[in-house]
C-alpha cells in the first residue's frame, strides 16, 4: 500500500500545486472510497498532504516571487478568523445546505472565470498593495493592484466558515475571490492561495497530531508523494500559460459543483 | 551601468534594453519581494529535506528490521521514550506540520528587515488567531 499511496500522492501533490488548492478535496474521497482508511485518519493525513504541497510548491514559488505575502496574510486573518467563528455559522445552516448552495454557486464562478485575461501583462496597476512579478512563461513583468479589498477580506472571512464546515481547506474558494473578486493575476493567486492553504492545515493538523489521529502508514507515503508532485506541479504552474491553468481551474469546480450536488442530495 | 548589473542578477536573462521607467519601479518592487523570499526558500528548504530525510530513514528501518507497522503518532513528550520508524516518522511529521509557522516567521523577519512594522503586525495577528484556533480546538 506504501508505494501505491506514494504514486497517487506524486498525482495529488502535482494537481495541488498546479491550482493553488491544496489537494485535500481529492485526498480525502480517495482514501476512504479506494482504500477504506477511517474518515478521521484520512482527513489527519489529507491535512499532511496540503501542508506537504504548501510547503513544496512555496519553496518553488518563492524562487519566482510570485506569491504575493502581504495579500495572503491579509486574507489569512480573514479566512482563520472565519473558521475560528465556524460554531455560529453550523447553529444556521447545515453542511447539507452548505453543499447545496456550493453546487449552485460553483458553475456561476466558473463562468465568472471566463472574464479573466489570457494576458496578464496588461493588467493597470491599481487599488491597494501594488506589486509586480516576472512571469516566466513570457518573461514579462507583470505589474498589478488588488482591487476591492474590502469586500475581498469579507468574502474570505465567509469562505473560511464555511470551508470549515465543509472539512475543506478552502483553496478552491481562495482563487476565485483573489482573482476574479481582487483582480490579482492567476499565476500569483494560485501561489499565495498555496500560501494560505498551508497556514490554515497546519492548524488543524496540530490539532490532530495531540489527539494522535495521524496513521503514520497512510500519512507518510502521501508526504512524500506529495513533496515530489507539488514540485512538479508547482514548476509546470509557473511556466504555463495562464489560459490553460484557468481552463483547469473551471473544470476542477465543474467537479466540485457536480461532487457538492451528489452529497447535498445523498445526504 | 548599476541598473545593468542590479536587474542583470535579480532576473536573469532579461534584456535590460528594454526597462522602462514603469519597469524599473516593478523591478525595485520585485527586489524587495525577493528579499523576503529568499528567507521563506531557504527555511521551506530545510524543512522539506530534513523532512524527507525523516519519512525515507523511517521507512528503510521499517522494511529492513520487519518492524511491525504502527499506526499512530508518538506525541512529542513521549518521543524521547520511543525509537526506532515510529520516532523518525513522528519527527519529520512535526518538522513538516510546523514549516508553515516557519515561514510566518521567516515572513516576519523578512518584513521587520524591511521596516513594514504594519505587516510584521499583521503576521502576529495570523499566528495569535492561529494560536487561538489551537487552544479552542
Amino acid at each position: 500500500m506504501f508505494i501505491i499511496l506514494f504514486l497517487i500522492a506524486i498525482a495529488v501533490g502535482a494537481l495541488g500545486a498546479l491550482l493553488g488548492i491544496g489537494g485535500g478535496i481529492i485526498t480525502v474521497p480517495l482514501l476512504t472510497v479506494l482504500f477504506h482508511i477511517p474518515i478521521k485518519a484520512a482527513i489527519g493525513a489529507s491535512l499532511i498532504s496540503v501542508i506537504a504541497t504548501s510547503t513544496a510548491a512555496g519553496a518553488v514559488y518563492a524562487g519566482q516571487s510570485l506569491t504575493h505575502t502581504r495579500l495572503g496574510m491579509v486574507l489569512a486573518v480573514g479566512t482563520t478568523l472565519g473558521a475560528l467563528t465556524g460554531g455560529l455559522t453550523a447553529a444556521f445552516l447545515s453542511p447539507r445546505v452548505l453543499q447545496g448552495m456550493f453546487a449552485v454557486l460553483l458553475p456561476f464562478v466558473m463562468f465568472s472565470m471566463r472574464q479573466l485575461p489570457s494576458d496578464e501583462a496588461a493588467r493597470p496597476a491599481l487599488g491597494a498593495l501594488n506589486t509586480a512579478y516576472m512571469d516566466p512563461f513570457t518573461g514579462r513583468v507583470v505589474r498589478y493592484g488588488v482591487r476591492r479589498l474590502p469586500l475581498g477580506w469579507s468574502t474570505a472571512f465567509i469562505a473560511g466558515n464555511l470551508s470549515g464546515l465543509l472539512g475543506v481547506g478552502g483553496g478552491f474558494i481562495n482563487v476565485p475571490i483573489m482573482s476574479v473578486v481582487m483582480g490579482v493575476p492567476l499565476k500569483a493567486t494560485i501561489a499565495t492561495s498555496n500560501f494560505m492553504v498551508g497556514m490554515t492545515a497546519a492548524t488543524s493538523a496540530l490539532v490532530y497530531y495531540a489527539k494522535g489521529l495521524i496513521d503514520p502508514q497512510v500519512a507518510v507515503p502521501i508526504a512524500l508523494g506529495v513533496l515530489v508532485g507539488a514540485q512538479l506541479g508547482s514548476w509546470f504552474g509557473t511556466r504555463a500559460r495562464s489560459l490553460t491553468l484557468k481552463r483547469l481551474f473551471q473544470i476542477l469546480l465543474l467537479i466540485l459543483a457536480i461532487q457538492m450536488a451528489w452529497k447535498a442530495i445523498t445526504g | 551601468m548599476r541598473r545593468q548589473i542590479d536587474y542583470a542578477r535579480l532576473i536573469p536573462g532579461i534584456d535590460v534594453a528594454e526597462i522602462s521607467e514603469e519597469d524599473e519601479a516593478a523591478l525595485r518592487t520585485i527586489a524587495s519581494t525577493r528579499q523576503i523570499d529568499r528567507i521563506v526558500q531557504r527555511l521551506l528548504m530545510v524543512t522539506l529535506v530534513v523532512s524527507a530525510i525523516l519519512f525515507i530513514a523511517g521507512a528503510i528501518w521499517q522494511v529492513v528490521a520487519h518492524l511491525p507497522p504502527v499506526h499512530h503518532v508518538t506525541q512529542i513528550a513521549d518521543l524521547t521514550h520511543t525509537n526506532g520508524p515510529d520516532l523518525l516518522f513522528s519527527l519529520g511529521l512535526i518538522v513538516l506540520i510546523v514549516s508553515p509557522i516557519l515561514r510566518l516567521i521567516g515572513v516576519a523577519v523578512g518584513l521587520a528587515q524591511q521596516g513594514d512594522w504594519a505587516f510584521v503586525g499583521v503576521t502576529a495577528l495570523v499566528l495569535a488567531v492561529m494560536l487561538a484556533s489551537l487552544w479552542i480546538g
